[in-house]
């Protein structure tokens, strides 16, 4: 099996930064993200099912490479904290899962490719889980529910975008390092373990 | 409740400023003017009405001359909030008004920031602040981030200092309107010092006047004629007793003269630039006494 492809979504709006293209922008943004919710809960899933084996170290020449993907900051998305605080964080917010999402794909390729190095055991208790996202606002919700599906939506693909850097990183560290302690810059042993003489003959135990 | 007694704006008080007052030759005495030739005369743009060559100044010959308005560069100080001075890529001026000026106030704003700096003769720099523009208070939850349409209201259109340093009567205040590559605009600026009247309540009403002409003939049809507007507002104030004299001595002493009447700084809804019609203040309590001030805003 491979890792699901997710689309990259259209670019996010910013109502502080360009306003002139905000309304375009968002409703298109805004009417992708149910196929993006899918598209990244189907790759959560894919990489939360496969452990790779972190007991094979893999070919000499295996993947070494570290995908780009990017972790975010949690913020305080508070309306009490006045409006403008409170777009230019959705703004941001907004672009970063844009951003997100035009790496996703290539993430999960990498991770395939890690699979085909090493290969998968059945489970590995110790590696991050992928976070699911929750079902996005859409246009033809009213006020309220926008507002809750909103909220949710934010939390979930804030926590999704951390989860799966840290489950591509934990990947990384466990199957594609070089264990590379640096550089032995110190030249001269300087300590010799002396252990003395056995003078006891006698080995009891 | 703060009130603003603006400074007059004088050749000697307007130091300098970015904004050439070139729109038109200046006037000169018994020179021959065409009719629609046009001139500037202290600072205001006058039209000749017939062509003539007086030696009356266009101020005092109303017969030959029609006055069109302040220039480019008097117009922030014309006391006309909806004539805007304007320059591309930002203004910049320097007050020097040689008494105390604890307040500044800036109207009908379109620009990013605006920036105050006082500096004195002697103590240097005394004060500098900024203030930005920007805002988006039509977002008020997420479904309004996303469908809330982006109208003007999402640049303040106004700036206000009121905390300028009083003890620095030699100081000069140097002003800078910021709004990038663009057209920096403003309206009005008020400065001057700021008397506490008292305190504004809830009750206070707020409205805009339309000066636009609506008619509708005997068919029904209507016909409307866009026009300017301006801002009123009803101020409830509480004042306590101990002050009532002399805050109606100050409104006595401002009457029929253009302030700023400032019911909170933070809501520009409550900021109005006027006149005031009416002051009323009854003796509700030992205390304090309930008041009311109607002011007619400026177009």
């Amino acid at each position: 099996m491979t890792a699901p492809s997710v689309k990259e979504l259209p670019k996010s709006g910013a109502r502080l930064s360009r306003p002139n293209t905000f309304s375009t922008d968002a409703e298109v943004f805004l009417s992708k993200l149910p196929d993006f919710r899918v598209q990244v809960n189907q790759l959560s899933s894919y990489l939360n099912s496969t452990a790779n084996n972190k007991y094979n170290y893999g070919k000499v020449n295996g993947v070494r490479d570290f995908p780009t993907v990017f972790q975010f900051d949690e913020q305080d998305i508070d309306i009490n904290n006045g409006s403008l605080d409170f777009t230019s964080k959705l703004d941001v917010l907004y672009n970063n899962v844009y951003e997100y999402s035009k790496y996703l794909s290539a993430a999960g390729s990498w991770f395939d490719r890690v699979v085909t190095d090493n290969g998968t055991i059945p489970y590995d208790p110790q590696r991050p889980i992928v976070s699911g996202v929750s079902q996005p606002m859409l246009k033809s919700e009213s006020r309220d529910s926008f507002n809750t599906s909103a909220v949710l939506f934010n939390e979930t693909v804030l926590d999704n975008i951390n989860s799966l850097y840290q489950t591509i990183w934990y990947t990384h560290l466990v199957c594609c390092s070089n264990d590379d302690n640096g550089l032995i810059t110190d030249v001269t042993i300087a300590e010799t373990l002396n252990a003395g003489s056995i003078t006891d003959t006698v080995i009891t135990y | 409740m703060r009130v603003i007694k603006s400074v007059v704006t004088t050749d000697t008080i307007l130091t300098s400023s970015n904004i050439p007052e070139d729109e038109h030759p200046a006037w000169v005495a018994s020179t021959s003017y065409n009719a629609s030739d046009r001139v500037i005369y202290k600072h205001k743009i006058y039209e000749a009405i017939l062509a003539n060559s007086s030696a009356t100044t266009p101020d005092l010959n109303q017969t030959n001359w029609l006055s069109l308005g302040a220039t480019n560069r008097y117009r922030m100080f014309d006391n006309v909030v909806s004539n805007v001075s304007s320059r591309t890529g930002g203004i910049q001026f320097t007050l020097t008004p040689n008494e105390v000026v604890n307040s500044i106030a800036f109207l009908n704003l379109n620009a990013t920031t605006v920036r105050v700096v006082v500096t004195d003769p002697t103590a240097g720099v005394v004060y500098d602040k900024t203030k930005e523009l920007t805002g988006s208070r039509e977002v008020t939850d997420y479904y309004s981030y996303f469908f809330a349409p982006l109208v003007d209201l999402n640049n303040l259109k106004l700036a206000v200092f009121l905390d300028l340093p009083s003890n620095y009567p030699l100081a000069s205040i140097s002003v800078t309107i910021s709004s990038g590559l663009g057209v920096a605009e403003v309206g009005e600026v008020v400065y001057g010092v700021q008397t506490t009247v008292g305190r504004t309540n809830y009750g206070t009403a707020i409205g805009i006047k339309s000066y636009s002409r609506k008619e509708t003939d005997e068919f029904g049809n209507m016909s409307v004629v866009k026009r300017k507007n301006s801002k009123y507002a009803e101020y409830d104030i509480d004042i306590d007793n101990r002050f009532l004299a002399s805050v109606q001595r100050f409104f006595s002493d401002i009457d029929s003269v253009p302030c700023l009447f400032i019911g909170n700084p933070d809501m520009e809804e409550l900021i109005v630039y006027g006149f005031y019609n009416d002051f009323k203040a009854t003796i509700s309590f030992p205390t304090v006494s309930k008041c009311n001030l109607r002011v007619e805003g400026l177009v």
